[in-house]
């Protein structure tokens, strides 16, 4: 697939002087295209973060947001031993348990690719 | 000017001991990164997993390198610089360094070569073997030096006799009361340097979509070995905490940035100060109410000791203290917040396509290296004024040098570690920017001139005739 794809500031690296100027990358909306012009990576059809973008506010997703961050300060005050030393091992071995799980749910080939 | 001695071999060591402490660090997450990726080789047979392989066992081989250069000179720096601390204390510290050349480096020596050179002339399941003794080593090495090191922070199991130290237990003067603590807390570190290494280099592959595949790979992994690590790290850090707290008193209250014996109730948590350690007071404090009983004493309303408790001339530098350790519980709050929203985003299946992320794991990538020097500047700093605690200060250790010795040997190091970091950085950026598709193939490179030439001579015809040649 490698020979399919142009590099240049016309056709595929918009912005981007060279494929290897790392810092432009992180500056610019730097996006890799077929000749015909398709967008490979950050395609929305592949990656789904512009329908993401785009996607209208909902009360549910801030909610979502909200209990997510009050999770991880619960966890990261339990980690630090605020609420005992019992109270940190279970939430280290909570954290670890939650992070394999999702490692392990959302292996990466199988739901990205 | 007068220039003084102790000041300079203090100045010498923090900064030799500053640029050494990146490559250990390095080699030791790497380490144990290159074996657990050798393992899933070895049963998924994934070529992926070779190829990321291949890639960092470069890098790791560099680091590895100018570690062990850079850190044989801190052995004659005990001599150059603090000649009486290794006349003192050279009977407990003096085995722990040598026991590390004998069990560490001898192993690592033995089984690097297969593991750089013997990809392909070894069988894959010696090579793994290899590889597990190579990270193996890097531990070891690590808790020989981190038991000497605690045992400066909590000597043990020694008597005094004609002014030198005498061992009378040792097993004491290695598991010394810090040691166990400190030693999870420095592998705990290393781990999450290379993860936050590895990740962020994936991270630029996904921006500049380079190499995808490669890079979604070292995300996950470098994403994963970090959530476990830096949630071990946290739990880790405060046992470590509560253990200095109680053996070195006077380093955690000039951490935290309280001068009163007694802090208010409930007490802040400093953020920002401007100490003045001569009036004993902090000129300027930004701080956030409550949440320094809430981490510090674990309670609502606990007060925080300062360093009034300690008498002035045993009191470390604030500034140095504080600073240091600040950078270090910052950088792993930025840490946990990258590992928690990486989990959010895993389930969002958008780990790979949340572009803000990606540009954080890029700026994050050098995160473990600050944290761990930071961490150092802490430990180092906050024993002073002593060299072993309660036993030998800092300025009775030093050599009988003038002080214009020791400032040519401190330029000399200066110039030659410049010279070593500047070379590293352009290797392993030019590593980098090449990737893994051009990883070096040690295999085929080494041990022998032909292959090597073989192989120049391969290359140059596919790049002439593309489609012959190989």
């Amino acid at each position: 697939m490698a020979e399919e794809m142009h590099w240049g500031t016309g056709q595929g690296w918009n912005g981007c002087l060279t494929p290897d100027n790392c810092f432009v990358a992180l500056r610019t909306d730097c996006r890799f295209t077929r000749p015909s012009g398709q967008m490979l990576f950050g395609a929305p059809d592949l990656l789904g973060e512009a329908q993401m973008s785009a996607a209208p506010f909902s009360a549910r997703r801030a909610i979502g947001v909200v209990l997510t961050t009050l999770l991880g300060f619960v966890f990261f005050n339990a980690l630090l031993g605020v609420f005992g030393l019992s109270a940190a091992i279970i939430a280290l071995l909570l954290f670890i348990s939650l992070a394999v799980v999702i490692f392990y749910a959302r292996s990466l080939d199988r739901t990205q690719s | 000017m007068k220039l003084d001695p102790e000041v300079l071999a203090r100045v010498q060591f923090a900064f030799t001991v500053t640029f050494h402490i990146i490559f250990p660090t390095m080699s030791i997450g790497l380490a144990a990164f290159l074996m657990v990726i050798e393992g899933l080789w070895l049963k998924t047979k994934d070529p992926v997993y070779l190829e990321i392989y291949r890639f960092w066992m470069g890098i790791f081989a560099m680091g590895f390198g100018v570690g062990v250069v850079t850190g044989i000179v801190l052995s004659f720096e005990f001599g150059l610089g603090f000649a009486k601390f290794a006349q003192i204390a050279g009977p407990a510290i003096g085995p722990s360094i040598g026991l590390e050349v004998l069990t560490a480096f001898f192993l690592e020596a033995g089984f690097l070569g297969i593991m750089l050179f013997g990809l392909k002339r070894v069988g894959p399941k010696l090579h793994f073997f290899a590889t597990c003794m190579v990270a193996l080593g890097t531990q070891i090495s690590a808790s020989w030096i981190l038991s000497a090191n605690s045992w400066m922070q909590t000597p043990d199991g020694i008597t005094f006799e004609n002014g030198r130290v005498v061992v009378t237990n040792w097993l004491r003067v290695i598991h010394n009361p810090s040691w166990l603590v400190r030693l999870p807390h420095m592998l705990l570190a290393a781990f999450i340097t290379g993860s936050f290494f590895v990740a962020g280099v994936g991270a630029w592959y996904l921006l500049c979509g380079k190499h995808e595949i490669f890079g979604r790979r070292t995300v996950s992994l470098g994403l994963g070995f970090a959530t476990v690590a830096v949630a071990c790290q946290l739990f880790v850090g405060d046992l470590l905490y509560g253990r200095m707290l109680h053996y070195q008193p006077s380093k955690m209250q000039a951490a935290e940035g309280f001068w009163e014996e007694n802090s208010a109730s409930p007490a802040p948590y400093n953020w920002i100060i401007i100490p003045d350690q001569t009036n004993q007071r902090n000129r300027f404090t930004l701080a956030t109410p409550v949440l320094g009983s809430l981490w510090l004493t674990h309670s609502l309303r606990g007060r925080v000791a300062g360093l009034k408790n300690t008498p002035r001339d045993l009191q470390p530098t604030m500034g140095m203290v504080f600073y240091g350790f600040h950078t270090m519980f910052i950088v792993a709050i930025l840490m946990f917040f990258i590992v928690a929203v990486s989990l959010w985003l895993r389930v969002q299946k958008r780990l790979f396509s949340t572009r803000w992320f990606l540009r954080a794991l890029v700026i994050m990538t050098p995160s473990g290296f600050i944290a761990t020097i930071a961490g150092w500047y802490t430990a180092e700093t906050g024993r002073q004024p002593w060299v072993i605690w309660g036993i030998l200060r800092t300025a009775d250790a030093i050599s009988p040098v003038p002080g214009g010795a020791m400032l040519s040997t401190l330029i000399a190091f200066v110039v030659i570690y410049a010279l070593f970091i500047t070379a590293f950085l352009i290797f392993a950026f030019r590593m980098i920017r090449r990737g893994p598709e051009d990883a070096p193939d040690h295999a085929e490179a080494s041990g022998s001139l032909v292959n090597a030439l073989r192989k120049q001579v391969m290359d140059h015809v596919a790049a002439v005739h593309p489609g012959e040649g190989r």
